[in-house]
């Protein structure tokens, strides 16, 4: 083992996102939870950490902890609730990770759950629209669309670029879920669909717009890797922040948070791998890429429709087809991601013959709040 | 003590919809609408508009014209027959949103489409009596009328503020004189949405009884006659009204017709005579006098006779002005005028 | 009681900014926060308060059609980002049938309109938005 990483991901489970109107949030957590520990082969567990951010606006459940626990039957291990917003996963796997890194041996449980569809679409989006300053932006009636509108307006005016090269996230990312078995949606797209869906917030259509999904996914997160399996490690994070109040920030072509957590590694201009990018939007797949710095400020559509993102390259994005395929399980989303990354570089089916070795995830609170972003390697 | 105006501000908002639009949807002859109305279209606020935020949109530009500072404001008055809230005034959310001081007499007042020039009237006595510095009298109103019945025709929404001092007046306010008793010409009960009228009752006994009574009586007491103004205002619930009590009180058209709105915005209520007074401002020279009688249906008027000063011309054009606001319009059909009044019943929202 | 689904406290602390812009400028180095912060960039916590100005130039803007709950009546609503004398705010466009006609850097002015209610019964809550002076009709 060349590699010291600050913790294993040793086994996960993620429910196909969906609609489960005759599920609970205590119902996806056990099936998350109890097959995840499962396939890490049962170890002790140290800490519950859960994810979610809907679980008091949809679930009206505060201290869900011993509620999820007690109806999956895991017993002696406190439960930590961690919430910020649609990052929350990230975050509450950067809290996890620090736990099993100050550890001899042990492991943690994380799972990410949230059940957008216990209400209605006007009330997701009222509590969406939380994820701005309640304050001074939501108060107006301001959501996160609105924000991710504003910066593709700039982004396309700026560089150049039509709708219809920003068509190829959606178009792409449907290609991609329908060969995932967990993607919500698994039909392909064409550019017709894109074009004549309903318009959410100019330039945005229904398309560019990642669909509300109830969902819960499970690691189990460990100080030393399962020997059973090919392990995958987490060598490292970085975290970000960008202006709280949107207006104010400089620039509205760029993810700030992505540029600070991104300086936590050395430049990924010559990254080879997998990377899974936060797309809730899809400009803001798109501009995750530049901020990460996989390619140069302006170029990523260009690339993107060029297919220099697609599997079998150099960068290989969101090969489960992202947030717009599998679903926006807020709270949950970056949990999807990080056992979506672990799967890819495991090569489980679909994601066999990828022969990666390494995953850039990347997981953002909101419309560019804060970011973090690890580094998964394959461990031999 | 010269008391008068020391600056004003009005506020119409940007939608309109033809009275033309509004008799086809209800298969009235539209001509014959027009021909007893004399009002071709009428000012409509958008959804989000309503008496509280026009009265905060005039007194800004009041405040501006007067070159007071909100500090230096004593009072606040606001008269309007369309108050968003049953109980909890207009006035006071008129203190935070222009930044007066926490020292300030406020009150909403209401008596029809009089109680602005009422407001006026009262922040007179108070300057007078030295209690205030100056004073802002705000009419405001979008007011209703029943889907389908006369009242749609001519029911505006638009207002109108005045800082009322005793220097670097615009015009002085010389004298004024009521008349008012009790004439149920048109009333609207409590917890009822839209107000019920006399008809041909809101004429002879109400509207001109009381115009006329006022004028007659300011005149006589000021040994004045017609001849001497050069402008005259009256209230305007339609645009045949004023120019029938200045024909009764034996005042040219030419007099009458620069203090006319009501024709392109409809009435107003508490704003109608004060947005007239408004625009004879925009246009009237220095020494120029005025008449302008309110009313109040229920009933009421209040008579001024105002004098324009020197200082007058040099404040018309420091915030937006009548025949600008005239001008900027967007016309609506008459769905999106049931939307934007908020006439659609509906459970929520 | 009528259940109130907004809260009045949460409304009533923010009326200087709703209603009026009102902004911090450091003492310091004069940079305007709006909004108001606790500190500035440079290090100070000394700040005056200041009201911005009710016109300026729009920046961007959209328009939402998927809007939330309280606001399910009044769509589609507009956003836009405008520039008051160097300091951006985000708010409601209003009075603006046809946005797609606006001009880049558009003139707007600051107006007081209603915001939303709770419900029939509740209270009106009343704030700024933004009014392009002309060129979207």
């Amino acid at each position: 083992m060349g590699i010291s990483a600050l913790g294993y991901i040793n086994g996960v489970h993620v429910i196909p996102p969906g609609r489960y109107y005759d599920k609970g949030y205590r119902e996806l957590f056990a099936e998350a939870a109890l097959k995840a520990l499962e396939s890490a082969g049962n170890p002790d567990i140290k800490a519950i950490y859960i994810a979610s951010a809907l679980s008091e606006l949809t679930g009206e459940q505060l201290a869900i902890g011993n509620i999820l626990r007690d109806y999956s039957g895991i017993r002696n291990a406190p439960s930590i609730r961690v919430e910020n917003g649609d990052g929350s996963g990230g975050f509450a796997f950067m809290v996890a990770l620090n736990h099993v890194a100050s550890m001899n041996d042990g492991c943690v449980l994380l799972v990410g759950i949230d059940k957008p569809h216990e209400v209605t679409s006007l009330k997701q989006n009222k509590y969406a629209s939380y994820l701005l300053d309640s304050d001074y932006e939501s108060y107006f009636g301001a959501t996160p669309v609105v924000l991710a509108a504003l910066m593709a307006k700039q982004y396309l005016k700026n560089y150049e670029y039509k709708y219809e090269d920003l068509a190829a996230w959606a178009i792409k990312m449907h290609e991609r879920g329908a060969k995932t078995p967990f993607a919500y949606f698994k039909r392909a797209a064409k550019l017709k669909d894109v074009l004549e869906s309903e318009l959410v917030a100019d330039p945005l259509r229904l398309y560019d717009v990642s669909p509300f999904v109830d969902g819960a996914a499970a690691l189990v997160l460990c100080s030393k890797p399962n020997t059973r399996d090919q392990a995958v490690g987490v060598l490292g994070y970085g975290f970000g922040a960008s202006n709280s109040y949107f207006a104010s920030r400089n620039d509205y072509t760029a993810l700030m948070s992505v540029i600070e957590a991104v300086k936590a590694f050395n430049p990924l201009n010559d990254f080879n791998g997998i990377v899974s990018v936060h797309d809730t939007y899809s400009i803001l797949g798109v501009l995750a890429l530049e901020s990460l710095g996989l390619c140069k400020r302006g170029s990523a559509l260009r690339l993107l429709n060029e297919g220099y993102f697609d599997p079998g390259g150099k960068v290989m994005v969101n090969l489960d087809g992202g947030l717009k395929a599998v679903g926006n399980s807020m709270g949950a989303s970056g949990v999807y991601q990080l056992a979506s990354a672990t799967m890819q570089l495991r090569g489980d089916k679909p994601f066999n013959g990828l022969n990666a070795e390494a995953a850039v995830v990347e997981d953002m609170v909101g419309v560019d709040q804060e970011s973090v972003v690890f580094m998964l390697k394959v461990v031999k | 003590m010269a008391i008068g105006i020391v600056g004003w501000g009005a506020y119409i908002p940007r939608y309109r919809i033809k009275t033309r639009e509004i008799a086809e949807a209800w298969g009235d002859d539209a001509l014959r609408i027009r021909d007893m109305y004399l009002v071709e279209e009428k000012a409509v606020g958008y959804i989000d508009e309503d008496p509280v935020t026009m009265a905060v949109e005039a007194s800004r530009d009041a405040l501006i014209r007067a070159g007071v500072k909100p500090s230096e404001v004593g009072a606040v008055f606001a008269g309007t027959e369309s108050k968003p809230y049953a109980v909890k005034p207009i006035s006071s959310i008129l203190i935070d949103a222009l930044g007066l001081s926490r020292q300030v007499y406020s009150v909403d007042m209401e008596f029809a489409c009089k109680a602005g020039s009422d407001a006026v009237i009262n922040l007179m006595g108070l300057v007078k009596a030295n209690l205030i510095k100056y004073g802002i009298a705000v009419g405001t109103d979008s007011s209703q009328g029943e889907p389908g019945e006369h009242l749609e025709y001519t029911v505006g929404t638009g207002a109108v503020a005045y800082v009322i001092g005793s220097g670097n007046l615009a015009a002085e306010i010389k004298y004024t004189y009521p008349y008012a008793s009790d004439t149920p010409d048109f009333w609207r009960r409590d917890g009822s949405p839209y107000p019920v009228h006399g008809e041909g009752f809101t004429g002879e006994p109400a509207y001109f009884r009381h115009i006329i009574g006022a004028a007659k009586g300011l005149m006589d007491e000021l040994g004045m006659k017609p001849n001497d103004f050069d402008y005259a205002v009256f209230h305007q619930p339609n645009a045949r009204f004023p120019v029938r009590a200045a024909q009764m009180l034996g005042f040219p058209l030419e007099k009458v017709k620069p203090g006319i709105v009501v024709d392109l915005i409809g009435n107003t209520y508490n704003a109608s005579a004060l947005l007239g007074l408004a625009k004879v401002l925009e246009e009237a020279k220095p020494g120029a006098k005025i008449m302008v009688v309110t009313f109040g249906s229920g009933a009421g008027s209040n008579a001024f006779y105002i004098e324009a000063t020197d200082q007058l011309p040099g404040k018309v054009k420091l915030a937006r002005t009548i025949s600008e606001m005239l001008e900027d319009k967007v016309y609506i059909d008459y769905s999106l005028y049931l939307k934007y009044r908020r006439i659609i019943k509906m459970i929520h929202g | 009681m009528v259940d109130q689904s907004l809260s009045v406290p949460k409304y009533w602390r923010r009326i200087p900014q709703y209603y009026r812009l009102t902004a911090l400028k450091c003492r310091k180095c004069g940079r305007v926060y709006f909004p108001p912060r606790a500190i500035c960039d440079c290090g100070s916590r000394e700040f005056d308060e200041v009201e911005l100005p009710r016109r300026g130039r729009l920046i961007e803007f959209t328009v939402l059609r998927s809007v939330t709950s309280d606001f399910e009546k009044q769509r589609p609503l507009i956003f836009g980002i405008v520039d008051l004398n160097g300091v951006r705010v985000l708010g409601q466009l209003v009075d603006c049938p046809n946005p797609e006609k606006l001009s880049d850097n558009a003139e707007v002015e600051v107006v007081f309109r209603r915001v939303k209610e709770d419900s029939d019964y509740g209270i009106i809550y009343y704030g700024f938005k933004l009014r392009p002076l002309k060129g979207c009709w």
